[in-house]
């Protein structure tokens, strides 16, 4: 699972992003620093004392637009930034709370293929403080369901 | 732009679609444990997910056909399991059950260690990769399988990079299992099959 961020700009470093999440109070610490442009697989985070992440990488914006064609974007973008997280709460509220800064100090937007939505980075930092609301029952519903499974 | 936060589990008591504890209803009667190898059986009377293998996803390998198909029920009998859903952390409650199920339920060929596992350094490790599934029944990866949730797709740089981060080449299939979508095989044709509606 994961969303991709479009922009027509990039950040330079992941201590610009950190800030980005600073400005936004989410509670999040980038474990690992340098450019945005090497980031290639998993970057590690901490977040309520948990040691957590996401797989961030770039993509080609057309690959992306070419992959979904009922989507509408509005407009080309430059950069597309993909981020991708395991069936893991901590990692999906860490990997969604990072997209969103990252759209909100591009100006770009959020792109969640799993329902097929185009979220500004504010309707994105709304959904992810909704999320933080919800993700303790969703975790005790889900650590219940898993239980029962259990010979 | 369509704004809808997530279905969450919040359920009211006197909801038809929830119990009182908030859980999607009838989600205990379909916790079906048969003792078999495969004990949440795809055929459960509270049916409602369809997946289905679509025919790129099979590769005339006889053992990972045989995952995948073993996969696909065990996919259907997780949705069937959970009940209806949308947003992001409704699909990590999908991906959370199906691990759970492959822990207590092994599929041949997947051992606990082949479910999210870390490629490039353990868990954690910066720059490291995770595959959802790698299907090894020997020591090498035979095949690599994404989950996919709703209308999401892997693509063709999502692919490349997880067979460069196992360690294999193109004869690897990278194999999509989509909640949604049903089942197809990653490869250069991927995009016009799904236009197509294949």
């Amino acid at each position: 699972m994961g969303v991709f961020v479009f922009s027509d700009r990039r950040l330079e470093t992941l201590i610009e992003w950190q800030r980005a999440t600073e400005l936004e109070l989410l509670g999040m610490v980038f474990l690992a620093e340098g450019a945005i442009e090497d980031l290639r697989g998993f970057l590690p985070v901490r977040r309520n004392g948990v040691e957590t992440g996401f797989e961030c990488s770039h993509r080609r914006p057309i690959e992306v637009m070419e992959m979904y064609p009922d989507i509408d974007l509005s407009r080309d973008w430059k950069h597309c930034l993909a981020l991708n997280w395991r069936g893991d709460f901590d990692e999906c509220l860490v990997g969604y709370s990072g997209a969103a800064a990252y759209a909100r100090a591009t100006d770009g937007v959020v792109f969640d293929p799993q329902d097929g939505l185009v979220l500004s980075a504010d309707y994105a930092l709304q959904l992810v403080r909704k999320m933080n609301e919800d993700v303790i029952q969703w975790r005790r519903v889900t650590a219940d369901t898993v239980a029962r499974m259990k010979p | 732009m369509k704004e809808t936060l997530g279905k969450g589990p919040e359920r009211d008591a006197g909801e038809p679609n929830s119990d009182a504890a908030g859980y999607p209803a009838g989600i205990e009667n379909r916790i079906l444990n048969d003792g078999s190898s495969d004990p949440i059986r795809f055929d459960a009377r509270y049916a409602q997910a369809t997946v289905t293998v679509d025919p790129s996803a099979l590769t005339g390998h006889e053992d990972i056909d045989q995952a995948t198909q073993r996969l696909a029920n065990r996919l259907k009998s997780v949705l069937d399991f959970v009940g209806p859903g949308s947003g992001p952390l409704y699909g990590i409650m999908v991906h959370e059950v199906l691990k759970g199920s492959l822990r207590v339920y092994p599929i041949e060929g997947i051992k606990v260690g082949d479910v999210e596992p870390s490629f490039g350094g353990g868990y954690g490790a910066k720059d490291s990769i995770r595959p959802d599934i790698v299907f090894r029944p020997g020591l090498d990866v035979r095949a690599i399988y994404d989950w996919k949730t709703g209308g999401a797709v892997i693509g063709a740089a999502r692919a490349e990079e997880l067979r460069a981060a196992v360690g294999v080449g193109r004869s690897v299939p990278v194999i999509q299992m989509s909640l949604s979508r049903g089942i197809a095989i990653k490869s250069n044709r991927i995009f016009a099959a799904w236009r197509l509606g294949l």
